[in-house]
């Protein structure tokens, strides 16, 4: 063989994977040697390579072929992850360009053009990292949403609703008004807003003088939605409101003063409008003193029927005409430039609305306790340590995991409404119906009287099985797989994925095998945040938070 | 899983462009562990660079011509230094590994290649042009080629097998990716330590040397004597391989400060080169005396600017910091030149 006189990659690159592939050399088998383990953090099945990518795969390939050369039993293991509601927006997108809604599609015509773009999109990525050289063990090659890891995830659910670790509840949800889905708090992103601060008349029922209160509120669109008004008990200024009611201006509807300590008295004028249907602290005053909740909102932001103002109004274009209203009929005092935090959905950008909502949760203060012990003493590092204080600070104020989204590209939740009201949970139809019988002593009963709940799950709620049941560990519970690569030795990824991912990943692995990574995380990906702007200099930024 | 933000280059386009290895390292040069990651092609264009330049290196070795004589004393020298460094340098680089820092192992790599292996290895165990290698030099520095191919090969792993490849006739399914990276049973040792230290100042000597080959624009081919006045033993112990990279006839050892010679000092050690008939005496002259008055003039100009009130009040501190740097360094090259031409003249 002749060495060519410059060096050419493109005559050598292509060549020498083929060799690789040829030869099996990427594949493992569990065998006596030390073995090496990485999970392939799963980027999006539609997705394409980007940087990003490209150092986080460059980083785990380094350390794999380190190890392999080492004489460990290295693999290496790919994957894609169906990302429910990135993938999801983007069918309803393709879909709309070509004239069809979601809402005229049945589930299945829907999952049908879904795994149509998937099938066309799918593992394109995958590819890509051929190019960069990537020594994956691809006869492993999982995706979320197989056959085995949708088993996984079944399994796992209604293991831990049989643990009294799912429960299904009305709650305060973080609501994304366009993908008209909950979402978990972690999707959530707070900005800080230039917004104004409008101060309100309450009129007192009944009161000779024409007195009124006045309240300070950021969203006056909210009002119709006012079940009760409060004020501190320790609040002198306000103290003849107490026990009297107060009258709701436009809507006209009569509400009572209630008293707590909740009330910040320096806030405003120190009275507080409580509406339990949107905001998750009324939503707790209206839990402890039994007040109605009105929902005032339609799942796209609109006005509802149930406000009997503005209906079918935008709630931006409200909170304009409202001002316009209040002001005219004198009930406006007046109005403040105010700067305060809102919470936006991380992936459509649109203004987060507190909804009441029937959700799916998972209990967290059990699953946490190992998982944070375990960062604590370090038996799992992070590389660099810094993230160890990140991870501390929030595993120590987890809140329940809303598990559930209404979305129909994801797990499907495996309960099943009974048609008497209730619902039992089974991994399929056919033992959800043995469950139903044997709940409502009525054997005549078919799987066609049960009902299956709508909404997907999480997809976080499969990734956090990804090194498990990528091993099968789930559906065969100490399987010589499971036994020999389980727990991985690194995980690369990146710090912002820390508690959707790695935290939960960890908690799974106490859960289910008793153990987790008991080596590192290496958290070195990073994500282009301000590419756009430093691309114009030829010069780009890849950061880490 | 990961998001997708922004316009960042496209990663294939850079592929196509660079090569895979050359992004790779590109990728990893920028990425320090856990730090803000500044990224430029220039990065790629770097790992390109170093691709060539291990091709070329080993274009150089397998070049030569393999003959059964004995190996000189230089070349014996230079494998038992660069065998130390790399049992150094392995060490280094496994240390890293355990504290993740890729970024800073792959720079120990790249600077145990490109400096130590090939920039003085290399040039030490070169033979002359058109003479053969011995074969016991030539072996060693194929197992060192070998061995820093398998270094290199988790960051680069494409040119390192296409070349491992090439190195022996290897078996039909054998690969880099699954041949084991050197573990040293040896330890760092004393004297291992006092061996590399000696070379870095065999270095400086050499670096000395070519300075003033370069100032005087003398040919690699004239041999130049080498002098020195309180010899370092431990220096004196590789002078064949000075004698090699400098093309020394001899090195001696002398009590007096020589006159009409350059010199120049490693650490408290002076170095001589007579020049003698080396260089015309007075073209050496003319020239040195051009340089001087051009030094002179412009420490008039730099002179003038900083006399002049109005500029020092106003200027801000940096650009007068500048200023009065050149002054100090035109006064340096001015009396050095003075030096020089006096020296000339006797």
């Amino acid at each position: 063989m002749e060495l060519a006189s410059k060096y050419n990659p493109t005559d050598v690159e292509g060549k020498w994977y083929q060799y690789w592939l040829d030869n099996k050399l990427f594949s493992s088998k569990p065998d006596g040697r030390e073995p090496y383990t990485i999970v392939i953090p799963p980027p999006n099945v539609t997705g394409v390579l980007h940087m990003g990518h490209m150092l986080n795969n460059t980083i785990q390939d380094i350390l794999v072929r380190r190890a392999r050369m080492q004489g460990k039993n290295a693999c290496w293991v790919p994957g894609t992850d169906h990302a429910s509601i990135a993938t999801e927006a983007k069918v309803v997108n393709r879909l709309a360009q070509q004239g069809i809604k979601k809402t005229d599609l049945t589930r299945d015509e829907f999952l049908k053009h879904a795994w149509d773009w998937t099938d066309e999109h799918g593992g394109i990525i995958l590819k890509q990292l051929r190019r960069l050289g990537a020594s994956c063990d691809w006869d492993r090659t999982a995706f979320t949403m197989d056959e085995e890891r949708s088993e996984s995830v079944i399994k796992v659910f209604v293991d831990l609703f049989n643990k009294g670790l799912i429960y299904r509840g009305v709650r305060m949800v973080n609501w994304d008004p366009k993908a008209l889905t909950a979402l978990s708090d972690e999707e959530v992103i707070y900005k800080e807003e230039n917004s104004k601060l409008f101060y309100l008349k309450y009129k007192v029922e009944g009161d000779k003088e024409g007195r009124y209160a006045v309240v300070a509120t950021t969203r006056p669109e909210t009002i119709m939605g006012d079940t009760a008004m409060c004020i501190n008990p320790n609040d002198p200024k306000n103290k003849w409101l107490k026990g009297k009611n107060v009258i709701v201006p436009l809507v006209g509807r009569v509400i009572p003063v209630i008293e707590d300590d909740y009330v910040d008295i320096e806030f405003g004028t120190g009275c507080l409008k409580v509406t339990p249907a949107h905001d998750v602290n009324d939503y707790m005053l209206g839990e402890k003193y039994n007040l109605k909740t009105i929902d005032i909102f339609n799942d796209n932001g609109t006005i509802s029927e149930a406000a009997g103002l503005y209906v079918g109004m935008d709630r931006f274009d409200v909170r304009e005409q409202i001002e316009k209203d209040l002001d005219k009929a004198g009930l406006l005092e007046k109005v403040e430039a105010y700067t305060n935090k809102v919470g936006f959905s991380e992936r459509t950008n649109v203004a987060i609305e507190p909804k009441l909502s029937m959700q799916w949760f998972l209990k967290m203060e059990h699953l946490a306790k190992p998982a944070l012990e375990a960062v604590m003493n370090d038996d799992i590092k992070f590389y660099p340590s810094k993230y160890k204080n990140t991870y501390n600070h929030w595993m120590e104020n987890i809140k329940d995991w809303c598990i559930s989204r209404q979305l129909w590209w994801g797990h499907r939740i495996p309960a099943y409404f009974l048609p008497e009201g209730g619902y039992v949970v089974a991994e399929n139809a056919e033992e959800a119906l043995q469950l139903a019988k044997d709940k409502t002593g009525n054997s005549s009963l078919t799987i066609d009287d049960l009902r299956q709940d709508e909404d997907c799950l999480d997809t976080w709620f499969s990734s956090w099985l990804w090194p498990i049941s990528l091993f099968d560990g789930i559906n065969n519970p100490n399987n010589e797989e499971i036994k020999y690569y389980y727990p991985t030795s690194d995980l690369v990824t990146g710090p912002d994925i820390i508690f959707f991912w790695v935290a939960r990943m960890i908690m799974a692995g106490y859960e289910y095998e008793a153990r987790c990574h008991s080596k590192m995380y290496t958290l070195q990906a990073l994500y282009a945040t301000n590419l756009d702007v430093k691309c114009l200099n030829l010069l780009v930024t890849l950061q880490i938070h | 899983m990961s998001k997708s933000l922004g316009n960042s280059p496209d990663p294939l386009e850079l592929i196509d462009k660079y090569g895979a290895d050359g992004v790779r390292m590109g990728m990893m040069l920028a990425a320090p562990a856990g730090n803000d990651i500044l990224f430029d092609d220039s990065l790629c264009e770097q790992g390109r660079n170093f691709n060539n330049k291990i091709w070329n290196a080993f274009r150089l070795v397998k070049g030569w011509n393999v003959a059964d004589i004995e190996q000189p004393e230089y070349a014996a020298l230079a494998t038992e230094w660069f065998e130390k460094q790399l049992i150094a340098a392995t060490a280094e680089i496994e240390d890293l590994f355990l504290k993740y820092r890729l970024s800073e192992a792959l720079m120990v790599v790249y600077k145990l290649f490109w400096d130590e292996f090939s920039s003085w290895y290399l040039e030490m165990i070169k033979p002359a042009y058109g003479e053969p290698i011995d074969k016991k030099t030539y072996e060693s520095t194929l197992h060192f080629f070998d061995v820093l191919l398998r270094q290199l090969h988790p960051f680069m792993p494409f040119i390192t097998e296409e070349l491992w490849q090439h190195i022996l006739d290897r078996k039909e399914d054998e690969s880099i990716m699954t041949a084991q990276v050197e573990k040293y049973t040896e330890k760092e040792s004393d004297e291992s330590i006092k061996f590399i230290a000696s070379f870095n100042k065999i270095k400086e000597v050499v670096s000395g040397i070519r300075t003033i080959r370069l100032q005087k624009n003398i040919a690699q081919k004239d041999s130049l004597e080498l002098q020195v006045i309180a010899a370092d033993a431990e220096v004196l112990k590789y002078s064949e391989v000075i004698k090699k990279l400098c093309n020394i006839s001899s090195i001696s050892v002398i009590e007096q400060k020589p006159e009409g010679a350059s010199s120049f000092m490693v650490n408290t050690t002076e170095y001589f080169i007579p020049l003698g008939d080396l260089i015309n005496v007075e073209d050496e002259i003319k020239k040195l005396e051009t340089e001087l008055k051009y030094q002179e003039g412009f420490l008039i100009s730099v002179m003038k600017k900083l006399s002049n009130e109005k500029f020092v009040n106003n200027a801000p501190d940096k650009v007068i910091e500048m200023e009065r740097k050149k002054q100090a360094d035109a006064e340096s090259k001015i009396s050095t030149l003075k030096e020089s031409i006096a020296s000339l003249n006797k």
